[in-house]
């Protein structure tokens, strides 16, 4: 063998080394970035959301808030984010949510009450993702603990409070080459009564 | 012969494969700092309008200069969605009638922003008018053709919370 044969057989050996290298910064970089870029989106989504959320009063004078509003507000501010014209891509988009609803907190909750709503939370959370198919090793408990904050010694300090919105989103990765880096994005906002 | 045909080849590649794969990570850590850089200018934007309610010539021109510089070409589209109500011209009605009103959807373009703005004009918004802009590069160097890069790019829109007089 020459060494011009030699010198060829290494280049070819090394672009094909190179190649897969290439795409996979590619696309981790996508992944990172895109998840910097939904956080912002979703984040002024659920933020405005809750902007002209309808306050009614029920027939013993307690605030009520119109939830169907809300909804039809998200999705289309969905629709309007994404450029989502048929059902079927608003479909898929809905599918990536492993949670997105509007919770109405009377009060200040105590800690076994919030204890309880977070276990409740994170069985839905956990059917959610098996319906999924996540295959990943995902703390839930972890995962939860951002979504629904329950002790003031904990990174966040407030407690939900009042009328809240919250989402998660998951976008599905299975179309993806390369696993290894988790997307989650949690937001929300809630509704502050002042005078 | 063979040989130095052989040694033509082997030294073309190896010239781009020395020289070509660093600039490669160059450009790759480029473009990532790019994409936070238009990410964090289209959400200055959107937000800064958002608040106030208006864009004036000075801030599209902002908003314009400071994403233009780039190797690439750099597209820029602004939707505007607001819903209007518009009066129905439909039979049957007579002049003392209340008319009815249908709402519609209306989607305006940066054009229509730019014939409002060009003339020193503020182009205002409602409250509760959704604004977006989306930012993408192309042409942008890739090391293989065939792979299109379109990762260059940012989406960012909101309501707009305040409306001025």
């Amino acid at each position: 063998m020459k060494l011009t044969d030699l010198s060829i057989l290494f280049v070819a050996v090394f672009i094909c080394m190179i190649l897969p290298l290439e795409l996979r910064i590619k696309d981790d970089r996508e992944k990172f970035y895109t998840k910097i870029q939904y956080n912002r989106v979703w984040d002024r989504v659920s933020g405005d959301v809750t902007e002209d959320v309808v306050i009614t009063e029920d027939s013993e004078g307690e605030p009520v808030v119109d939830r169907e509003v809300v909804h039809d507000k998200f999705e289309k501010l969905i629709r309007l984010t994404f450029d989502i014209d048929d059902e079927v891509s608003l479909s898929k988009v809905y599918d990536a949510f492993l949670q997105h609803e509007f919770y109405d907190f009377d009060r200040e909750l105590s800690y076994d009450e919030s204890e309880d709503i977070r276990i409740l939370m994170e069985d839905e959370i956990n059917m959610a993702q098996h319906e999924k198919r996540i295959k990943n090793y995902r703390c839930d408990a972890e995962f939860y603990r951002e979504t629904f904050p329950y002790s003031k010694g904990e990174s966040r300090y407030q407690n939900v409070f009042g009328p809240t919105f919250l989402t998660v989103f998951d976008p599905d990765d299975d179309n993806m080459p390369w696993t290894g880096f988790d997307r989650v994005v949690i937001s929300g906002s809630r509704i502050e009564k002042t005078k | 012969m063979d040989d130095i045909f052989g040694k033509v080849v082997s030294l073309f590649l190896a010239v781009c494969v020395m020289f070509g794969m660093p600039f490669i990570y160059m450009t790759e850590r480029a473009k990532s700092a790019r994409q936070v850089y238009i990410l964090s200018e289209v959400t200055c934007f959107v937000d800064n309008v958002c608040n106030i309610g208006f864009i004036d010539r000075d801030m599209m021109q902002k908003l314009y200069m400071n994403l233009s510089f780039s190797d690439g070409i750099t597209m820029i589209d602004i939707l505007h969605e607001s819903d209007e109500f518009v009066a129905e011209d439909g039979d049957g009605y007579t002049d003392g009638e209340v008319k009815a009103y249908s709402r519609v959807n209306t989607f305006r373009d940066e054009y229509d922003i730019w014939d409002v703005v060009e003339n020193d004009e503020k182009y205002r918004f409602l409250k509760g008018d959704y604004l977006k802009v989306t930012v993408r590069e192309e042409n942008t160097f890739s090391m293989f053709p065939f792979i299109e890069d379109n990762t260059v790019s940012a989406v960012y829109g909101g309501c707009v919370k305040y409306e001025t007089d």
